[in-house]
């Protein structure tokens, strides 16, 4: 430790590592009392006391007085619908999305049956059909 | 990315190599020999064929068997036995070399001991349509099988 260092005067180093001890515990003592305090309704016994001019929650003029504005749930709710507001109808009851959806199932439904004409075509497309003076036809496509 | 972009090349130079098939188709026309010294004695000895098969060898493989209806034994529209089975058309899509058509005719279900016929030809994988004539020897004496 420095304040056992052989190189300052013992005395004036205690005295230092002392003030410095009591500068940072004071405030760590000192703080959550208050705090605390400050809870529970009382105010610190170093605070200044205003007097005679507080005013009772009870006697609050600025407290409202309709009890819908008071009503936590109906707040809620009212929070509520305005967001839902905010975010507009449903997705599925948007033009947009069942264009899209359609768009989808469409392309969908194309792009197998393209995969399956040229599959056809690459594997040769329609055999051409038996002459019917021919006893018979035999092969690939038949 | 890079190897994404190295598939697609790859996908697409395989699609080209592998290119369309086409359809190639072979009429062979099939007579009965009755020319000795390997032949039937005429129509009424081709009449006593029952089963008629075909073995496709070579570019293409297939066998198949004339069903009934399908002119074996060969007879006119009315009735009269024939030694001229008419033509028969196979199609492949064997793009080179050459397809050998070999006839079997039997006295009784396809098997060997009631073979008595047999023709081959080869035809070689050329234009859209290619014709051949196969000529069915009589290779066994016609006797009951079975």
């Amino acid at each position: 430790m420095r304040c056992m260092s052989d190189l300052t005067p013992p005395r004036k180093t205690w005295s230092a590592c002392i003030a410095v001890a009591l500068l940072v515990t004071l405030p760590l003592v000192a703080v959550p009392h208050v705090a605390r305090a400050a809870d529970l309704g009382d105010e610190p016994s170093g605070g200044a006391k205003t007097g005679g001019d507080s005013v009772s929650q009870s006697d609050d003029a600025d407290k409202p007085k309709d009890p819908s504005l008071l009503d936590k749930n109906a707040a809620d709710a009212a929070v509520a619908q305005k967001k839902q507001a905010d975010l507009g109808p449903p997705f599925y009851e948007k033009w947009q999305f069942w264009a899209i959806a359609g768009a989808v199932v469409v392309g969908a439904v194309v792009a197998i049956w393209a995969a399956g004409e040229i599959s056809h075509q690459v594997g040769g497309g329609d055999v051409r059909p038996c002459n019917t003076s021919f006893t018979a036809c035999f092969g690939d496509g038949h | 990315m890079r190897a994404k972009a190295c598939l697609l090349a790859l996908l697409l130079a395989t699609a080209a190599s592998a290119g369309c098939a086409e359809y190639h188709y072979y009429d062979i026309s099939v007579l009965f020999n009755t020319m000795p010294p390997m032949n039937f004695a005429g129509s009424s000895d081709v009449s006593l064929v029952q089963t008629c098969t075909v073995e496709v060898s070579g570019a293409d493989s297939a066998e198949f068997t004339f069903s009934d209806g399908q002119n074996c034994p060969p007879v006119s529209a009315g009735g009269s036995p024939l030694t001229d089975m008419g033509t028969f058309e196979y199609s492949s899509t064997a793009d080179s070399g050459q397809l050998t058509f070999t006839f079997r005719a039997y006295v009784g279900p396809a098997l060997q001991e009631c073979l008595v016929g047999q023709g081959v030809t080869s035809v070689p994988v050329g234009p859209t349509t290619a014709t051949g004539m196969l000529k069915v020897d009589r290779i066994n004496a016609i006797t009951s099988c079975q």
